[in-house]
Order: C-alpha cells, then structure tokens, then sequence
C-alpha cells in the first residue's frame, strides 16, 4: 500500500455542527489575538463554541464512559483556560487543544484502569456481533459498531492515532509534533493498522468492509 | 476486489466516528463558572474570625475556671465568762478564720514583735474544712497581737518567732498576707 494515498486529510469541509473556522496561518488566529489582549475568558468561549463538540467527541470514543467523557471533556477546557496565556503559537490552537484533550483522556484511562484492576474485563467485547450472512457487504450501521469494538483491540497508542487523525483530521505533521515522533513513522502504523481494523471488523461480522 | 475501497471506506467510517455524540447541555456555562476568579478576600477577614478563635481558647478557660479568690482574714472575738463586751481583755477567746488565696494557708499569732504564740496548721486549736483554715485560742495575756493570714502557691516557710523575719520569709516565697492586730489588755 502506498502511504501518500493514506486518508485524505478530512479538513475544514466536514460538517462538524461548530463555528465555520476563520481564515490564516492558524485558523483560530482570532483566538489568539483575544489571548493577546488578555480577553482569556472571551478567547474561552470561542474555543468551546469552535472545537467543543470535536474535543467531546474524541473524549467519548477514547474513553467509552458517558460519564467520564462529560467530566474529562469540562477539565480539558479548563485546563485550556489556565494555560492559553502560555500558549506559544508553536503549533495551531487545535492541536495544542486536541494535545491537552489526549494527555487529560490518557491520565483519566489509566486512573479508571487502576481503580478497575480488581474487576474481571468485561468480555461482551469479544462477543462475535450477530452478522450479515458471509462475504455480504456490511451496512453502515453495523460497520460502525464493529470497528468501535475493534478499535478498542487495536491498543491505546494506535487507536488514539487513527482517532486524533481521521475523527479530528490531524495532518501527519500536527500529529508528529504531538507524538513526538516522524511524520513518516506515524503514516506507516496508520497504514498497518487500518489493514488489521478491516480484518478484525470483517472476522466479526463475517461480512465485508 | 480493488483492495483500497475498503480501506477508504474505513477511512469514511472513522470520520463519522461518534458524530452523534453531542456534548452536555449547558457544559459551557458549567466551565466557565468553574473558570471563574473567586472573590479575593482581605487577610484580615480570615484573621478576625482567627483571633476570635485564639482568644477564645486562650482566655475561655481562664474565665471559666474557679478563680480562688483573695486571701481574707476573719476574727471574731470570743468574750470570756466573766465579760460580756467592751473591750478585749484577757481570758477572751479569737477565733480566725483564713479564706482563699492560693493553695498553702497559713495563720500566724505573735504576740508583739518576736513572741510566736499561735500557728496553724501545726498548733493546736487548728482546723481546716470547706477550703479554709481556722484557729482558735486564747488570749491569755496583755500585749498586742499580730495574727496574720497567708496563702501562697508554693509551700510557706516555717516560722521562728520574728514576726518580721518571718513575715519577710512568706514574702519571699510569694506568699499573699493579711493582716489584724488585737489589742488585749
């Protein structure tokens, strides 16, 4: 598979339900200049109303927990509002945001895995979905549930990428400053990882992708 | 089969991944009012309740503990058979009561400058009951008597005889006094 033709980068023209994104080097560049002129609380409200439901939605496919996703998604913007007037403009506000939203879900995911430890992994996980019949087309619907449940069997480090790179549309290079690691390196897990969704997917449901 | 179809219908899937999760209603008021600067308070507003309190400790049970009071020397003259009233004369009777002070008592009778005549406790007509001391004797011979209450904290010295000596002693051991003279002729 050639990695150049992995995704093409989901970008501003998906209908996310948020405020349309002004235009510039930076597309919250507005936001920034509130921070500028020490209107936090101002550059705040805008940051919730523009990336809110983006931030709450890779919050509820990270953690799987309504409840935990509500509470990690408020302390990620609060955090937001303690730290904007640090923000450097080393990177776009989106991903210094989403690199918060991906630190608070990583540290509440391992809180609930050692307040959990005691109790037996839930293994309706593993349970086979009820499918079509073999080698038919899956449906939307049914294609959605099943690479949920795989997802979660990818591990936390390839998930979060697939995730932060197709349900939030982070370019390579964005998610490398994140990583910390090659543009290159993270292209090559994308594209391994998603041969390996479609078979686990496809292994569920015994249908296609 | 084109084996990148469904590697891009993947691609589509994970976009719309949790597109119909919306986040809670009202979430951005609850986080702006948690972003909210508290009210900054004077020091001095923390520290009048704070004073208050030290004060209270501090001075509350001192208030409320039985303070003892201040010595008191009582006399009361005990006329002889042969005498009614009048002036106290030999064959009376005193009998003296100390009250209050701090935890030693003591009363002491000299009959003028250097004749120790009565002591209590450790003399006899002494008694002690309901916190106070009490000695009773007689005068038996004219001259002037000094009878003298004491009470301090910490144990009185045994007197000798001088009254001032003795005196000068139970003041340096912090002792409190009072003071009566009885002319008995």
């Amino acid at each position: 598979m050639e990695l150049e033709s992995i995704g093409t980068p989901p970008g501003g023209d998906r209908e996310t339900g948020d405020e349309s994104v002004p235009q510039g080097s930076d597309p919250d560049r507005d936001i920034v200049e509130l921070i500028h002129r020490g209107d936090v609380r101002g550059a705040l409200t805008t940051l919730m109303r523009r990336h809110g439901t983006a931030v709450y939605r890779y919050c509820r496919e990270e953690l799987h927990d309504r409840t935990l996703a509500d509470d990690v998604h408020q302390q990620i913007f609060i955090q937001a509002f303690r730290d904007l007037t640090r923000f450097a403009g080393r990177s776009t506000l989106r991903t210094w945001l989403l690199a918060i939203a991906r630190h608070r879900v990583l540290d509440a995911a391992k809180a609930r895995r050692r307040a959990q430890a005691h109790i037996e992994e839930d293994d309706t996980a593993d349970a086979p979905d009820p499918g079509p019949p073999p080698g038919e087309r899956l449906d939307e619907a049914r294609l959605q549930q099943a690479m949920i449940t795989c997802l979660r069997r990818l591990g936390e480090h390839v998930r979060g990428i697939l995730v932060l790179r197709y349900q939030q549309g982070l370019t390579f290079e964005e998610l490398a400053d994140m990583y910390r690691q090659k543009p290159g390196t993270l292209q090559a897990r994308v594209a391994r990882a998603l041969p390996t969704l479609r078979r686990c997917i496809e292994a569920r449901t015994g249908g296609t992708v | 089969m084109n084996d990148k179809e469904p590697i891009a219908r993947l691609e589509h899937a994970l976009e719309q991944l949790g597109a119909e999760h919306e986040p809670p209603r009202g979430w951005e008021a609850r986080v702006l009012a948690a972003v909210e600067p508290k009210p900054r308070r004077r020091w001095w507003w923390l520290a009048v309740p704070a004073l208050a309190v030290v004060l209270a400790v501090v001075l509350l049970p001192a208030l409320l503990s039985p303070r003892p009071g201040a010595l008191a020397l009582t006399i009361e003259r005990i006329p002889g058979p042969t005498r009614a009233r009048g002036d106290t004369q030999v064959g009376d009777r005193i009998h003296a009561t100390a009250r209050g002070g701090a935890g030693h008592r003591a009363i002491w009778v000299y009959r003028g400058e250097t004749d120790l005549v009565a002591v209590c406790p450790g003399g006899t007509g002494c008694s002690a009951s309901g916190g106070a001391l009490a000695l009773d004797f007689a005068l038996d011979r004219i001259g002037s008597y000094h009878v003298i209450a004491l009470a301090g904290a910490a144990e009185l010295p045994v007197p000798h005889g001088a009254y001032d000596e003795d005196l000068a002693a139970a003041m340096a051991a912090g002792a409190t006094d009072q003071r009566q003279v009885i002319e008995v002729q």
